[in-house]
């Protein structure tokens, strides 16, 4: 497999290209399709390549990111294979993954069938231009994936399957690259007139490790098949699962907060050693009769006090309905995180200054766990921290965050009063006019305004969509009392219509 | 202050077998010498619970809810959450007229949303559970409760919840209560019920609404007297003041308070 052409950012058909730096100048790591189709290619600098292309969009490349990246790709093509790895340094610079099907195959209906699997799958993350190599070495796998997939034909496409056994014929009519040999190595071998592989087979190997080292031939070796090539697995990903299979079927409240008990206990000694602490948690319980429950809890941070989380799943437990009883139980942590990341501070800089005091930590640990009791109860969308945004329009002042934004500002700017209730714009029928009318009639009463002030006119954002809006949207809010001092905020609107947007107290 | 000392530590002693105020010192003076003189503990004692009601007869405030009352509870919240550096937790029912929380609103009356959580509860009974558990919780400031048909048993367990978590509780009558069911008024094991109604605004010299007018009832006060004042609240200072005592007999607090020492 090799990698994907590099994603642009602006859109696939604009030139993009990703920047390194080689020594004094910056020189393109990678293209993509429509700036290869310009003319410019991988290891030009970019200075020549903005002749070529003016427009051409470039950013720097990270080749760290890119290394995770593969990692975690590697890391989920376990699904097809227990054993993949990533192509390292070595392996003659462009990024790939390795997995090693060994006896795998069949199980996703013959190489064929995997090889396509594999590709629809990768495609569909996003990867424009993936190709696959399945054959018997690594090293025919590598070239067959760079030199023999073909990205729009060949069956199926994109995919190279060398039969069995046929490896030496195909690889022999590849070029010298097809080795994964060093450019310097590839660049002399050039010179010398060693164009092909079968070229390089043909010579006799003594000279041959002399005067190039013993890479070549042991590249070449490797891709044959007369040496071995080890392959070295990464680790394998252990998931945060734990299962409990109960003797017999259990379906009392208390049995089932007692076993969850027990696999949250379970987690603690992994959680500790990886320093750790689960944010989202899934319990699944299997019934005797077939159906298998779900209950999901979060927190509002990382934690692994086995009692606590107990406590956030006994708030879901109410209308478990266990049926004839429940015979396991598994409970996977969906989202773990590093332990020693701190929620920031509630309040800063006000009043006494909290954070300061000793135990101010323990107080908003105590309010953290408060809010996921309630979330787990209420649902997580019904407890929320109002957060200002910067708006006139008094529905976009507020949003709602599950946690208190970093950064955000501490409260609304000054403006004239508003309401500690807003309501939905309710229409009154108006029934002495004047601006604001003098009575009128809602919820089923007749109000008489004594005194009113206003207008504070609050117009539409125009710098939102393509046209301005008309100046009758413009709305103007007054503040009315009534004889008794029952304070509303009235409203008319484009139409002028009045209404009732909110209650003062 | 002629009492002697031992006076004085029998008093603390039932006040302790009484169960409210239980460290005398956790108190909130209001800074308004009006009302703390009238409040036996000198302020608005923290760890317990408080009502505070509309006007269930008022017709006007069957459109917009108990507001005045909720403006007092607001200032009330807001001087806990400034005291205590913690957030408060806002109760309600989700979908009620009472889901209709304004946050600039309630910071315009001194509650910055950085210590405001709201929670929507499915029903009454949820929204008691909430509180019940936020009062439990010694990191909030204070707990603002909005439910119907709240009964002694449940009253009892907010002030028990109150006590145990040292979390003042306020509770505030819902919106859309009739006379019938008794408008959130129902008698509630609370220290304090106060009955907040909206009065005229005094006229001021520029066209425009001067301070609110608030008619402030101190209904009930465990081991102290009702009394009444006409508070103003100023938007634009932000300051509660009040505005004038209402000489009805019941309403002058000073001269409780010295019969009540003699």
């Amino acid at each position: 497999m090799t990698r994907p052409g590099a994603v642009c950012a602006g859109g696939r058909d604009r030139p993009f290209a990703l920047v390194r730096e080689t020594g004094r100048a910056a020189t393109l790591h990678a293209v993509n399709r429509a700036a290869e189709a310009a003319g410019v290619f991988a290891g030009l600098p970019l200075t020549d390549a903005r002749a070529v292309v003016p427009a051409l969009m470039a950013r720097p490349a990270a080749p760290a990111a890119d290394v995770a990246a593969l990692g975690a790709l590697a890391t989920w093509a376990t699904r097809h294979t227990p054993w993949t790895t990533i192509e390292g340094p070595g392996d003659g610079g462009a990024g790939g993954i390795w997995l090693d099907i060994t006896g795998c195959a069949h199980l996703f209906g013959g190489e064929a069938a995997l090889a396509r699997d594999l590709r629809q799958r990768v495609s569909g993350f996003g990867f424009s231009a993936v190709r696959l190599g399945v054959a018997d070495t690594q090293g025919a796998a590598w070239a067959a994936a760079r030199f023999l997939a073909e990205d729009d034909d060949g069956e199926p496409p994109g995919v190279a399957l060398l039969p069995e056994g046929a490896q030496r014929q195909l690889l022999m009519g590849l070029p010298v690259e097809a080795l994964r040999l060093p450019p310097d190595v590839v660049e002399t071998l050039r010179r010398l007139g060693l164009r092909r592989i079968a070229d390089l087979a043909a010579l006799p190997r003594a000279p041959l490790t002399a005067r190039l080292g013993p890479l070549v031939a042991q590249r070449l070796d490797h891709a044959l098949g007369r040496a071995p090539e080890p392959f070295t697995p990464r680790p394998p990903v252990v998931p945060w699962r734990e299962t409990l299979a109960f003797p017999e079927p259990i379906g009392r409240t208390e049995d089932v907060t007692r076993a969850i008990a027990t696999l949250c206990r379970a987690f603690r000694p992994r959680l500790e050693r990886a320093d750790k602490g689960a944010r989202r948690l899934l319990l699944e319980m299997a019934r005797v009769d077939g159906p298998l429950l779900h209950r999901m809890v979060g927190t509002s941070r990382p934690m692994r006090d086995a009692g606590a989380l107990t406590r956030l799943f006994r708030e879901t437990l109410d209308g478990l309905d266990a049926g004839f009883g429940i015979e396991a139980m598994t409970l996977t942590l969906t989202a773990v995180e590093p332990f020693t990341a701190k929620q920031p501070a509630f309040v800063r800089g006000t009043g006494a200054a909290p954070s300061a005091t000793p135990g101010a930590t323990g107080r908003e640990a105590e309010v953290a766990l408060l809010l996921d009791r309630l979330r787990a109860r209420l649902g997580a969308a019904q407890v929320v921290r109002p957060a200002p945004r910067q708006s006139h329009d008094p529905d976009a002042a507020v949003t709602h965050a599950e946690r208190a934004p970093a950064g955000a500002p501490g409260t609304w700017p000054a403006t004239a009063p508003r309401p500690p209730r807003l309501l939905a714009p309710e229409p009154v029928e108006v029934l002495e006019e004047d601006t604001p009318p003098t009575r009128f009639r809602w919820r089923r009463r007749d109000w008489r305004v004594a005194r009113a002030e206003g207008p504070e006119r609050i117009a539409p954002a125009w710098w939102h969509g393509a046209q301005p809006p008309a100046p009758d949207q413009a709305r103007d809010h007054w503040r009315v009392e009534d004889a008794a001092g029952h304070r509303l905020w009235l409203v008319r609107d484009g139409a002028a219509r009045w209404c009732v947007r909110g209650v003062f107290p | 202050m002629s009492h002697t000392p031992s006076l004085d530590r029998l008093r603390q002693r039932i006040r302790v077998l009484e169960g409210s105020a239980r460290d005398a010192g956790r108190v909130l003076p209001l800074g308004l010498a009006a009302l703390d003189d009238a409040l036996p503990w000198g302020g608005l004692p923290l760890g317990c619970l408080h009502q505070v009601v509309g006007d269930a007869d008022d017709p006007a405030e069957a459109a917009t809810g108990p507001v005045a009352a909720l403006g007092f509870t607001a200032l009330l919240a807001a001087r806990l959450a400034a005291r205590d550096g913690g957030p408060v937790l806002w109760c309600v029912r989700h979908g009620s007229a009472d889901d209709t929380l304004y946050p600039p609103g309630l910071a315009q009356l001194g509650l910055p949303p950085r210590q405001l959580m709201i929670a929507r509860a499915g029903d009454d009974g949820r929204v008691l559970w909430c509180m019940e558990e936020g009062l439990r919780t010694p990191g909030l400031a204070a707990v603002v409760g909005q439910a119907r048909a709240v009964d002694l048993i449940a009253g009892r367990r907010l002030q028990l919840a109150a006590e145990a978590g040292g979390v003042t509780g306020l509770l505030l009558a819902p919106a859309g209560q009739g006379r019938a069911t008794g408008g959130g008024t129902g008698s509630v094991a609370a220290t304090t019920r106060w009955r907040v109604r909206p009065r005229p605004a005094a006229p001021v010299d520029w066209p425009g609404l001067g301070p609110a007018r608030w008619d402030v009832t101190l209904e009930r006060c465990r081991g102290g007297r009702p009394a009444r004042w006409t508070m103003e609240w100023d938007d634009e200072t932000h300051a509660l003041s009040v505005a004038a005592p209402l000489r009805d007999g019941s309403g002058d607090a000073s001269r409780g308070r010295l019969r009540r020492r003699a």
